[in-house]
C-alpha cells in the first residue's frame, strides 16, 4: 500500500498506454502520451509498494473501464518530471490507491507539447507481457 | 507495387464547397501521379492510412483509456489538408492524436531529435521540436500551406 503524502524523487510513475499510435516502431513512446487533458491533471500510477503483476493489474482495470486494450506503460521517474518544471502528487482513487497526477502544466498548447516531448524522451516504454 | 489507397471520402470534411472539392480533387490527382512511384508514395499512403485509423479509433470520448476528447471530423479534414500541402517528396510524418482531440504529425529521428505538430480544429498548428538541448515551440495558422518555419524544423530533424 502506498503511504507518503508526497512523492519521492526516485519514485517511478507509470503512464498506461492504451492507444497504438502512441508507440513508435522503435519501442519508444510518443509525446502524445504525455500531453495533458483539458483539466491539466495527467493521470499516472505510482510503482511504490506494487509488484510488476499488481502494476499490470491496475492497468488492466483502467483499460477495462474504457473498453480499450492495455498495450504497455511508459515509466518515468518523479525526478525527471520535476526536472522539467512539473510536479507530481498522490491522487488516490477507490479503484487505484496508487493513482497520481502530474500537474503544473502551462495553459498554452505549445508549452505543454514541449514539456510532453521532454517527458517522453526521459520515459521508458514497457510492453505488456 | 500496388498500394492500398485510403478513399478520399473516408476523410473528407463533408462540409466544403464545390470549388474546394474541385481544387482538392485536382491536387489529389496530381499527387496520385507522383505517388504511383513507391519511393514517394509509400510513406504518404501510410500516413493517410494512419489518419483513417485515427478516425476509426478516436472519435469517441475516452479513446485513450482516460478522459480524451473525441477527435472531430473537422480536425481530421485539416490534418488531411496539411498532408496534402507538404511539398512533393518531402518526408512524411507519422500520425497520432492527443487527449485534447488534436491530431499530431510527428517527424522523428530519436527522442531528442523530433518535431511534433498538433493540428487543431480551428486550423492552428501547435508545434514543438527537440533538437538536442535546444527547444523550439510555437503556433502557426494553417491557411492551406505548410508554414516555412515548420518545414525548416522538419529539415533540421531529418538532417
Amino acid at each position: 500500500m502506498s503511504d507518503p503524502a508526497t512523492l519521492l524523487a526516485d519514485e517511478i510513475l507509470a503512464r498506461f498506454v492504451m492507444f497504438q499510435h502512441w508507440i513508435r516502431a522503435d519501442g519508444t513512446v510518443r509525446a502524445d502520451a504525455f500531453v495533458p487533458p483539458k483539466d491539466l491533471q495527467l493521470s499516472a500510477t505510482r510503482h511504490i509498494s506494487l509488484s510488476e503483476f499488481a502494476i499490470w493489474k491496475i492497468g488492466e482495470i483502467v483499460a477495462a473501464a474504457r473498453d480499450v486494450e492495455l498495450l504497455g506503460r511508459a515509466d518515468i521517474a518523479v525526478r525527471s518530471i520535476t526536472s522539467a518544471g512539473l510536479s507530481a502528487q498522490p491522487a488516490p482513487i477507490r479503484e487505484n490507491p496508487n493513482h497520481a497526477h502530474v500537474t503544473g502544466w502551462p495553459q498554452d498548447k505549445p508549452s505543454q507539447k514541449i514539456l510532453a516531448q521532454q517527458l517522453a524522451a526521459m520515459a521508458e516504454y514497457v510492453s505488456k507481457p | 507495387m500496388i498500394l492500398e489507397v485510403p478513399r478520399y471520402d473516408a476523410i473528407s470534411s463533408g462540409g466544403e464547397s464545390d470549388a474546394a472539392r474541385f481544387v482538392a480533387k485536382q491536387a489529389r490527382e496530381a499527387r496520385q501521379a507522383l505517388c504511383e512511384t513507391y519511393t514517394f508514395g509509400h510513406a504518404y499512403y501510410e500516413a493517410l492510412k494512419e489518419l483513417v485509423s485515427i478516425k476509426e479509433h478516436c472519435t469517441f470520448p475516452g479513446w485513450d483509456g482516460y478522459d480524451a476528447e473525441p477527435v472531430r471530423r473537422k480536425t481530421i479534414w485539416s490534418a488531411y489538408r496539411f498532408l496534402e500541402a507538404l511539398p512533393p517528396g518531402f518526408p512524411t510524418p507519422s500520425v497520432g492524436a492527443e487527449p485534447d482531440g488534436d491530431i499530431t504529425l510527428e517527424w522523428y529521428r530519436s527522442p531528442r531529435k523530433t518535431i511534433s505538430v498538433s493540428v487543431s480544429p480551428d486550423d492552428n498548428l501547435h508545434y514543438s521540436a527537440l533538437l538536442g538541448p535546444n527547444k523550439y515551440y510555437g503556433t502557426e495558422a494553417f491557411f492551406g500551406e505548410v508554414p516555412a518555419s515548420i518545414l525548416e524544423l522538419v529539415r533540421r530533424v531529418q538532417s
